[in-house]
């Protein structure tokens, strides 16, 4: 009968193959390096889905707060213009091969579906929510918006909507060269178009945050591009670099929103002063509904 | 005293002469899954045989201890099988079930249920043919589960899916070979 330590026929032959094709076992450091490697290629593309979701969570709540009712007729409209698809898009790719590299693991089998996906995603998106709490995710879509010049950030993103001064909208800063009159102020926008503003119809914290003298969002009327002029109805702080400032944002476009319901219930200023600011275009998302005077506007 | 298969790989790795030791323990064995797997003709399974200890001698350092030797081998030798019979584009026939095995056992309960009764030659005939028609996933655990006599976690380690699938894959062969032995030799 034979035994374990005999030497079969086939034991023979695999030697023989063995010594004559001179095989040899890989190294452990082989299988070591590449079980590394695996969990290495895991965590850089969850770093990434991480990256990917700072940016979007970024985007969206910052985008949010910034008030798309100024814009746009309907949310959806707004989230299709200015969703962040490419972080989208490597959010995706990065959460499949998350689940493809744990699953190419040594013990990667034994995990379902399920298990695999779910953690990959919880470490993304946790470590994305992290890195958008501490303001990483505004951080990095500013920094590739400037080095990059194809990525449309934030800031490339809020200037194409708001730089458009024939649907209400001026985007830039107090000119400071110039002395005011009263009513009327000089602006230069951020494509250095030099205006003069109406202003007899904005309310004293809009015209306070404009005399500031930082960039800002101008909401109104246009009323004639040769010579550039524009009727202010709002004014609202451009982008906020500091995390507690773009934190405030919700709350500056709420008291913006009061402010410009506002222009659906005052009276007339007098018969000399036309009120644009009640028919301006866009103006009637802004109309009030309900009771009351400060009762919910109309979006 | 019987050295254990851990024992048996360290002293490979140390001495190729060793990996006869191996061979002689799981040479039979594998014999008889590669062939129930599709490799009939006994020169040919020599040669899978060669190529699966070649294998196992090559990566003898990514065997991990924590799991069964046996399990690991199995999966190697599963690898090699498919990869030979894929590359020749044949389908196992017939003549998979032998004395002994016990799949007819195992079948659902549902053949009892249907008042079926036949005798056991016919029976085996049958259930070999239906299970020759079967998905490669759904005929590769049946064949681990009854004819290996496997362990859940073992068929886990030795196909690489997750234990929850091996049940469901079970599950879904069983009734899948079933269906086929009532469409196609019982006409019920």
């Amino acid at each position: 009968m034979e035994t374990e330590t005999d030497t079969t026929k086939l034991a023979t032959a695999v030697l023989t193959r063995i010594e004559t094709e001179q095989v040899t076992p890989h190294s452990r450091l082989f299988y070591v390096a590449k079980e590394a490697g695996v969990w290495t290629l895991w965590l850089l593309t969850v770093i990434f889905g991480a990256l990917a979701v700072a940016v979007t969570a970024t985007v969206a709540v910052y985008r949010y707060a910034t008030g798309y009712e100024l814009t746009h007729d309907s949310l959806l409209g707004y989230a299709a213009e200015v969703l962040p698809y490419l972080w989208i898009v490597v959010f995706s790719a990065m959460a499949f091969l998350a689940v493809y590299n744990l699953r190419h693991t040594k013990r990667g089998y034994r995990y379902s579906l399920v298990t695999i996906v779910g953690s990959s995603l919880i470490f993304s998106v946790g470590g994305g929510l992290v890195l958008h709490g501490v303001g990483f995710g505004f951080s990095l879509d500013h920094l590739l918006g400037t080095y990059v010049s194809s990525y449309v950030s934030q800031d490339k993103m809020e200037q194409r909507i708001w730089q458009q001064p024939e649907n209400g909208r001026l985007l830039g800063a107090l000119n400071r060269s110039q002395a005011d009159t009263d009513g009327v102020v000089r602006f230069i926008d951020v494509q250095n178009g030099e205006w003069v503003l109406v202003v007899r119809e904005l309310p004293p914290p809009d015209v306070a945050l404009m005399l500031s003298g930082g960039q800002v969002r101008l909401f109104g009327e246009l009323i004639s591009l040769t010579p550039p002029v524009f009727h202010v109805c709002g004014v609202l702080p451009w982008l906020r670099e500091r995390l507690e400032e773009r934190r405030e944002m919700a709350h500056l476009r709420r008291e913006f929103r009061e402010r410009m319901a506002l222009y659906h219930l005052s009276q007339e200023i007098d018969e000399s002063t036309p009120r644009l600011c009640a028919t301006a275009r866009g103006m009637e998302r802004f109309r009030p509904v309900g009771e009351g005077p400060w009762a919910a506007t109309a979006y | 005293m019987t050295e254990t298969d851990a024992e048996l790989v360290s002293a490979a790795l140390k001495d190729p002469q060793a990996i006869g030791a191996i061979i002689a323990r799981y040479e039979e064995k594998l014999r008889r899954y590669i062939y129930r797997l599709g490799v009939r003709d006994r020169d040919e399974q020599a040669d899978v045989l060669q190529d699966i200890f070649i294998k196992m001698y090559r990566n003898l350092n990514s065997y991990d201890t924590n799991l069964p030797f046996s399990s690991w081998i199995y999966r190697i030798a599963h690898n090699e099988a498919i990869s030979w019979y894929r590359k020749r584009a044949v389908r196992p026939e017939g003549n998979l079930i032998s004395e002994g095995d016990d799949i007819l056992s195992l079948l659902p309960t549902a053949l009892e249920a249907s008042d079926l009764r036949f005798d056991k030659a016919v029976e085996a005939e049958a259930v070999a043919a239906a299970l020759a028609t079967l998905e490669e996933r759904y005929r590769e655990v049946l064949i681990l589960r009854f004819f290996e006599h496997k362990e859940y976690d073992e068929i886990s380690d030795i196909l690489e899916i997750p234990i929850g699938s091996v049940g469901t894959l079970i599950h879904r062969g069983k009734k899948q070979l079933y269906n086929e032995l009532n469409r196609k030799f019982l006409r019920i």
